[in-house]
């Protein structure tokens, strides 16, 4: 097997190479680090590379091993993370100039877990700047989509979707606010998770939005996505958003799929692009073949951007109070970003009232939807991903930061519901498409099934990107 | 900028801003904002830096290339919450504060 095969199995496969002593976590580790250190001037996703630690948790891990101690199926994976999870004595900079030389005294509670089931920290990733979405990045050169390098690999996780894209590591970490593990996972062609809200404990990940903010895995198979929830899901009384019931026990096998209804947002699919509609038509049906019953479903007309973007610019706009007090905000990349949080905070209180009112009716609406079905499905965007433009932009019709066309990730990320992104083909230049599968609040298992049953059936998420220019 | 109490009294007689003056009476400066936006398209500048300064200090929005990028936003702010205002809600429906999935 060579390193560029070795370094694209999934975490399943990595994890039975090390378990049956074929591969030692060192030489895995190795395999990573040379190919990061290759790629990385190409691709732009690494901010600081952890070798040293790398090497020395994967001798730790190899010599558990060999005493016969194998804490479970990532002991000796080694994994790099969105650098807005705190890694301590490891900077961690949001993705910012503002926190350039930040140092944490104290792992993220997602770090603490994987340390403790034996993963191997590689590297922390280049992100949107404080996750804010699109290309603010003014910290490392643009990152690039490994597909084609003048395409951007969508934000805020940048960096986790093309560095699993680009198998820099066995699997990595993102987080979400309002769709930045879904876009960069159908971005970047990988799979990527958004849990439920409370599932994976936020402390120590950088905040963007309080009441939106989820952390969740991204990686090469829906399987793997379900073996890294298992370990960093959980209850954590640290994070106050953290719930009693969020620890999750993984099944691999999806179990019978005869008469499991899905749900088909068609408003979403007939928002494709022509070019594009033959794609998703056809992972309808794949699904479709494989059982599932499929039936359409309309999400009701509801102002979702306009509640979205309420809530998160006022709950920014108060996070950042202090950076624009002091006037660091004044190295944030994006202007227009840091005047819609300015401009938030002005506002009136019972504004924000008012938005958290609608998303009450919105959250007991996707209850009684998510509730009839297993899955709800969309495409994660209508369009392969576009050009890298400067930040402040504004987006191309169907773009991934579009609102008005991806109602089922905003009511997603307003009402907490489990999602994967999926890929499921590719556009006329060859650039991925992904398939947005979300489930009712708790049920993270039935996405994965669902996931895990499509990829039984295609080859999308076994394609490796070409790098070209 | 710092404002005290009674200066920024003045500042709200001052920014009686002069198109609006009639119709502004009364109006808080957010229903003042409102009220030129869905006249002019725009918050005027005066406006603005009243809203601005209520908030706290200007900061950044002092220099001129950000205070018209802040402008901006604040219009399109005071589009979104109009939406909002007019969507129409149960009357048994109260603000989800404390979010759970």
């Amino acid at each position: 097997m060579t390193n560029e095969d070795l370094c694209y199995q999934t975490v399943g496969e990595l994890s039975a190479l090390i378990a049956s002593r074929q591969v030692s976590p060192v030489e895995l580790t190795r395999a990573y680090l040379e190919r990061t250190e290759a790629l990385n001037p190409t691709v732009s996703v690494v901010i600081t590379l952890t070798r040293d630690h790398a090497l020395r948790q994967a001798a730790a891990a190899e010599r558990e091993i060999q005493l016969g101690r194998r804490r479970g199926p990532l002991h000796g994976i080694p994994y790099a993370v969105k650098d807005l999870y705190d890694t301590q004595g490891i900077r961690t900079t949001g993705g910012s100039t503002i926190y350039r030389d930040r140092v944490p005294d104290r792992d993220a509670t997602a770090i603490e877990r994987l340390n403790e089931a034996g993963a191997v920290l590689l590297a922390k990733l280049a992100m949107s700047e404080f996750a804010s979405g699109g290309n603010n990045n003014n910290l490392i050169p643009h990152p690039r989509n490994p597909w084609k390098l003048d395409r951007s690999p969508a934000g805020s996780s940048s960096g986790s979707g093309a560095a699993t894209a680009a198998a820099l590591a066995g699997f990595t970490l993102g987080s979400e606010t309002g769709g930045s593990i879904m876009g960069p996972s159908g971005a970047n062609g990988v799979s990527g998770m958004r849990p439920t809200y409370g599932r994976v404990s936020r402390y120590g990940v950088m905040a963007l939005a309080w009441s939106l903010d989820k952390a969740g895995p991204l990686a090469r198979s829906a399987a793997d996505l379900g073996l890294v929830l298992e370990v960093i899901a959980g209850h954590d009384p640290r994070d106050r958003t953290s719930r009693p019931n969020a620890a999750f026990t993984f099944r691999s096998d999806p179990g019978p799929v005869a008469s499991r209804r899905l749900g088909v947002v068609r408003a979403e699919f007939e928002a494709v692009p022509e070019a594009n509609r033959a794609v998703f038509a056809n992972a309808l049906a794949v699904l479709r073949r494989a059982g599932f019953v499929l039936e359409d479903v309309v999400l009701p007309d509801r102002p979702y951007g306009e509640v979205y973007t309420l809530i998160s610019n006022t709950e920014a706009g108060t996070n950042f109070k202090p950076l624009f007090n002091d006037g660091r905000i004044i190295q944030f990349s994006s202007a227009s970003r840091r005047a819609d949080w300015m401009a938030a905070s002005m506002m009136p209180a019972s504004d924000y009232l008012t938005a958290l009112r609608i998303r009450a009716l919105l959250k007991r609406e996707a209850d009684e939807v998510t509730a009839r079905y297993a899955a709800l499905i969309a495409p994660t965007s209508p369009t392969g991903s576009g050009p890298i433009e400067p930040p402040d932009t504004p987006p191309r019709a169907g773009d991934l930061s579009d609102r008005s066309v991806r109602r089922l990730n905003t009511l997603g990320n307003l009402t907490g519901l489990p999602a994967i992104s999926i890929p499921c083909g590719f556009d006329g230049e060859g650039m991925p498409l992904g398939l947005h599968i979300a489930a009712r609040a708790w049920d993270d298992q039935s996405v994965l099934d669902v996931g895990m049953v499509f990829q039984r059936e295609t080859d999308f998420h076994r394609r490796r990107p070409s790098f070209r220019p | 900028m710092n404002t005290n109490r009674r200066e920024f009294t003045k500042l709200l007689g001052a920014s009686a801003v002069a198109p609006l003056a009639a119709p502004a009476a009364g109006l808080t400066l957010w229903e003042r904002a409102e009220l030129e936006v869905q006249q002019t398209g725009e918050v005027s500048p005066e406006l603005t830096r009243a809203l601005l300064d209520a908030q706290g200090s200007r900061g950044i929005f002092e220099e001129p290339e950000h205070f018209e990028v802040l402008r901006a936003a604040l219009a399109r702010k005071i589009r979104d919450h109009r939406i909002l205002r007019s969507f129409p809600l149960p009357a048994d429906i109260e603000p989800l504060l404390n979010f759970e999935a």
